[in-house]
């Protein structure tokens, strides 16, 4: 379209100049001057066409990294590269003390990923900063009690005005931490969208060493400021019963909605809370791989509502997800909120604390289907851990 | 055979100890690892009194220790260099199974339960060792003057 316009109005400037320096109507001249004009027009198609593709291409690409790394609201979570790199830069002015870390399970000293370069400046947190690491009744995987969540906070200087950008190998354990600081009150909190893999593609460099955590002495909120967006289990079941416009999501595998393993190598039986609707996302217990692009970056509400067309529930429900332990579910928690929804949770105890109550109900197989069985946790058959 | 025996129990030896920091390396890096961890120790917490098991089982071991120690003294100068240096491996192994014992836990690694007792069991080959040992020193004749 540009290549023609250009072509069009080369043309008419050629055709006007030659009318206005002749100054004759004799044929001749009309003739030599539109034999010119097609002449120049032709010309200008065939010069112009590679100059004006490379011209837009390079628009183009000023146009792309402008858009990526130009300001995002305080409620995007998935963001660039480029918009991170415009943060490193100084580029962006209300991310001037913005806190970046790396985000993975286990100490520092034993993350391979963090020691072998990180982005600049990145500090590393422990995914068992947030939540527990026992799997005990009382812990269950579970996000921390509130004052050690914001013991943990604040020793990464973090407080609920600091912007936090977080990023890290495994999309759901990055999400998990980015969910447990909304729900503590973290005003701003951004996922690097395809993780360093991304960053390293993009062209920007790692750095090794550790750098200066200065721990922060008041979180500026009581902790947790959004207490609903987080359903406990009690929460789950009354609501499953009395509350027709709420939705238990499971973002689980196929093999585990159908009630053919657990999933995970402790936790013996399968199944499904009762009333519980699939949302799909998940391969293995491990991955979201249906929630991401074939770049590995999470997709956008539009790519989660093509997933979602055939589900049983609309984002106009009251939304609570919940998979294994609670990872997998932040991930569609995430896309929603920066989406703008509020009706929105996670049930952090998953299906981990639902098998800790013989009598919890529970469903095995798709419930559309006449061969799904509708019993309890006790009556459930052991030997569906996966292996 | 009595030196096939003392290698059989030395890799033994060997093979406990470096379970029991594979194990513990894992846990420290692996979440899925950490995970199936806390499950069969929750599982065998509920069937069985570890923490009393553990006591009486470092009791135990210390009373025998310390006797083949005392053995093991009696007859310093006919031991070879060989058998010295095993009476002190299996005293440092002794001095690591009760330090683990008395002053670890599971707040402090996740996989205790799975590495004391694989610290346990390499006591235990350095135990029947040192044991051997002591028969042989029976059985040899005394050099004569």
């Amino acid at each position: 379209m540009k290549k023609k316009v250009f072509a069009v109005l080369l043309g008419t400037a050629v055709a006007a100049s030659v009318l206005a320096g002749c100054g004759s109507s004799s044929e001749n001249a009309q003739t030599t001057a539109a034999q010119t004009e097609a002449a120049a027009e032709t010309a200008a198609e065939e010069t112009s066409a590679s100059e004006t593709t490379e011209a837009a291409s390079e628009a183009a690409d000023k146009t792309t990294e402008a858009a990526e790394a130009g300001e995002v609201s305080q409620r995007t979570v998935y963001v660039t590269p480029e918009w991170v790199k415009s943060v490193l830069d100084g580029e962006q002015a209300d991310y001037q003390d913005a806190v970046i870390a790396e985000v993975a399970y286990g100490a520092a000293s034993d993350c391979e990923s963090y020691q072998s370069g990180h982005i600049q400046g990145a500090q590393y947190i422990d995914i068992c900063e947030v939540e527990d690491a026992t799997g005990s009744e009382e812990g269950a995987y579970n996000l921390l009690p509130a004052e050690e969540v914001e013991a943990n906070i604040l020793s990464h200087g973090i407080t609920k005005d600091t912007p936090v950008i977080l990023y890290g190998g495994d999309v759901c354990g990055v999400a998990r931490v980015a969910y447990a600081y909304i729900w503590a009150g973290v005003e701003d909190v951004k996922i690097l969208n395809g993780g360093l893999s991304a960053w390293t593609s993009a062209g920007y460099d790692t750095e090794t060493g550790a750098p200066e955590q200065i721990a922060a002495e008041e979180f500026g909120t009581t902790v947790p400021a959004h207490p609903e967006y987080w359903t406990s289990i009690e929460d789950a079941k009354d609501k499953l019963v009395n509350d027709d416009n709420f939705k238990l999501v499971s973002i689980r595998s196929e093999a585990e909605w159908l009630g053919e393993t657990s999933g995970y190598s402790y936790m013996d039986k399968a199944g499904e809370p009762e009333g519980a609707v699939w949302g799909k996302g998940a391969e293995t217990a491990f991955d979201v791989k249906g929630f991401l692009n074939d770049d590995g970056t999470v997709k956008d509400l539009a790519g989660f509502e093509e997933v979602w067309a055939d589900c049983d529930f609309t984002l106009d429900n009251d939304l609570a997800f919940y998979c294994g332990t609670g990872w997998r579910a932040c991930v569609p928690f995430l896309v929603l909120y920066e989406n703008g929804y509020d009706n929105i949770s996670v049930y952090d105890g998953g299906w981990y604390q639902w098998l800790m109550d013989d009598s919890n109900p529970v469903q095995v197989g798709d419930p559309a289907s006449a061969d799904c069985i509708h019993t309890t946790v006790g009556e459930l058959p052991t030997g569906k851990a996966a292996k | 055979m009595r030196k096939i025996c003392y290698l059989i129990l030395d890799i033994l030896t060997a093979a406990f100890l470096c379970g029991g920091y594979i194990t513990n390396y894992f846990t420290r890096r692996k979440l899925g690892m950490l995970r199936w961890i806390n499950y069969h120790t929750m599982n065998y917490q509920k069937q069985l009194p570890l923490d009393v098991l553990k006591y009486a089982a470092a009791a135990a071991a210390s009373v025998i220790v310390i006797l083949i120690l005392l053995q093991l003294f009696r007859k310093w100068r006919r031991l070879g260099i060989c058998d010295k240096i095993m009476a002190a491996v299996m005293t440092a192994v002794w001095l690591l199974y009760l330090g683990l014992s008395i002053l670890s836990g599971q707040n402090v690694m996740r996989a205790y339960y799975f590495v004391l007792p694989l610290a346990g069991l390499a006591l235990l080959t350095q135990i029947i060792r040192n044991l051997l040992s002591l028969h042989f020193l029976k059985v040899k004749p005394k050099s004569k003057p």
